[in-house]
């Protein structure tokens, strides 16, 4: 009937570097129309360029800190504390997620702790982080740590019950030790769910080091953030979020870059496929 | 006559679900010889699965004992494998890493047992196929892999659980025959489920009639015929396991 039906996605015909080419073209696409759409739409006066400056002068601010050498610097303050206390965060909170998990004893015993912890907002430890840690890295890396372990800690201990129990029982069948099903089979089964926590606790970890970096510090991009509000400079608070939206951007690739890697097995299992536009009907069954 | 290697004595299993008892076996007495076929047939729901988790020492019966070569088993063991009714193959391993996940357990390293499941793959008629993951296999090719990765290693009691159940009836035939020269090869103990009357009397030894739930031996036929057997041979057993199983 109609050329739908014999449509054929670019998945199963074309080259992997025409598939890939397009891939990132579909990213791109919506990104370019919103950079026109913020050089035009206050170039032409739709909107104050007093509040929303072209995305070229923007940028141009940019420059300026680029050359003076400050903004590699507030930059690198920033991802080191990214860095650092996220790190933390996952070294503790990947292993306790999954013996929380397991544990129905452990959990009755941590969890109404965490039930009290987690509607303390991230901002809500600023006051207590400097107390502790005075100005600096260290508060800063306290927030960022506070702020994402308990969010990948319930994430994972939530997907560790429901493991496939069938699959741990063949295991032990196999003649698995305890310790042996939970690193060959519970660690497996989890990485999926494991990854797409880390994903969070990025995204998670660059919103409290903003939150730290506003009130606890003198350098990093929060700081830079709030210092050009003071000043007024629209083009800077616009670059600096820029900035941050960017690098939270590259580093989700990365780690979706490894999980790729990790995961190999998963290519090809996922229920997004079946519902590829383009795709004949037939194919659905597969 | 042989000692008997597996017995089970007065075994009894009752599950306990959202406050409800649900009795699957009462009293289930059995004594298997070493290296002896038997099949287990009964109605759906009543108890087979269940026994062969308990032989293999996922649970623990309520009530009774299971004795293997005279000891008392305690939870699982290498030399009591199970294929499940359900595929429970690992999803994120090849088939030829999941056939040798047993000996990985054991400590055998990577070249050796990659090197013995290929030859058990092969000898299954996989050998394109190890690189292969389970959700690239058939049906069919998946319970094969299941049926290696428990063979791997080498195990005294072959607990299968419907192995057969979900593959079209040639592919079945030659997993049977398949099936009966692995067994006459190594000649491993083999409590082997089936809703098959006809698979349960073209295999076994001894095949052991249960009753609906809750499961207990209602009876027991021992057919001394040689394999392969044919349909005619069969007739008559048939005719007589069918008047069991329909007994209410
Ligand atoms: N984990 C469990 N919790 C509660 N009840 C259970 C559990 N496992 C099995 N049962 C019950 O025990 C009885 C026997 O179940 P079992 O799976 O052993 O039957 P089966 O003979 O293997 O049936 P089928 O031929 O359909 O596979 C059923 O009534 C079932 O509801
Ligand atoms: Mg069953």
């Amino acid at each position: 009937m109609s050329a739908g039906l014999h449509r054929v996605s670019c998945h199963d015909r074309a080259p992997a570097r025409v598939c890939a080419l397009r891939r990132w073209m579909r990213g791109a696409l919506p990104l370019v129309v919103v950079a026109l759409l913020w050089e035009l739409a206050p170039r032409s006066g739709l909107v104050d360029a007093a509040l929303l400056p072209p995305l070229s002068r923007t940028l141009a601010a940019g420059i300026g800190l680029v050359r003076s050498g400050a903004l590699l610097g507030h930059l690198w303050a920033s991802v080191w504390r990214v860095g650092a206390g996220y790190l933390l965060a996952v070294l503790v909170a990947v292993p306790a997620g999954i013996g929380l998990g397991l544990s129905r004893r452990l959990e009755g015993y941590v969890s109404p702790v965490l039930a009290l912890l987690r509607p303390i907002s991230p901002p809500a430890w600023v006051p207590l982080a400097i107390l502790w840690f005075g100005i600096g890295d260290a508060p800063a890396i306290f927030i960022v740590f506070v702020g994402t372990v308990q969010a990948i800690l319930i994430g994972i201990a939530s997907t560790a019950r429901s493991v496939d129990r069938r699959l741990v029982q063949a295991a032990l069948t196999l003649g698995a030790t305890r310790r042996q099903a939970i690193r060959l089979v519970v660690l497996p089964c989890l990485g999926p769910a494991i990854f797409g926590q880390l994903r969070v606790g990025l995204a998670l970890a660059w919103m409290c080091v903003m939150a730290a970096e506003m009130v606890a510090v003198r350098r990093g991009l929060g700081y830079l953030l709030i210092e050009a509000r003071n000043l007024f400079q629209t083009e800077r608070v616009l670059l600096c979020m820029v900035i941050i939206g960017a690098l939270g951007l590259g580093l989700d690739r990365l780690l979706r870059t490894l999980e790729g890697m990790v995961l190999r097995w998963q290519r090809g299992m996922g229920a997004d496929e079946l519902f590829a536009a383009g795709r004949g009907k037939q194919d659905l069954s597969r | 006559m042989q000692m008997s290697y597996l017995r089970l004595v007065e075994v009894s299993k009752t599950y306990h679900a959202d406050g409800r008892a649900v009795e699957a076996l009462v009293g289930v007495s059995l004594e298997v010889r070493q290296g002896e076929f038997v099949a287990l047939v009964g109605p759906s729901g009543c108890g087979k699965t269940t026994l062969l988790h308990l032989v293999a020492g996922l649970e623990a019966p309520s009530c009774g004992q299971i004795l293997l070569a005279g000891e008392p088993i305690r939870g699982c063991g290498r030399e009591r494998t199970l294929v499940f009714q359900e595929p429970t193959l690992f999803p994120w391993l090849t088939a030829v890493d999941n056939v040798a996940f047993g000996l990985r357990t054991a400590g055998v390293p990577l070249q050796e047992r990659r090197a013995r499941a290929l030859a058990l793959l092969e000898s299954l008629g996989l050998d394109g196929f190890a690189s292969s993951y389970p959700h690239q296999l058939s049906g069919g090719m998946r319970q094969r892999v299941a049926i290696a990765r428990a063979l791997a290693v080498c195990p005294q009691v072959l607990l299968l659980d419907e192995p057969f159940a979900s593959v079209d009836a040639l592919t079945r035939e030659a997993l049977q025959e398949e099936l009966v020269r692995i067994w006459q090869a190594r000649r491993p103990t083999i409590l082997f489920v089936t809703h098959s009357r006809e698979e349960a009397l073209a295999l076994a030894d001894r095949v052991i009639v249960l009753s609906p739930r809750p499961g207990r031996v209602r009876a027991e036929l021992a057919l001394p015929m040689a394999r392969p057997r044919s349909p005619v041979e069969l007739a008559p057993w048939l005719e007589r396991l069918r008047d069991l199983l329909a007994q209410p």
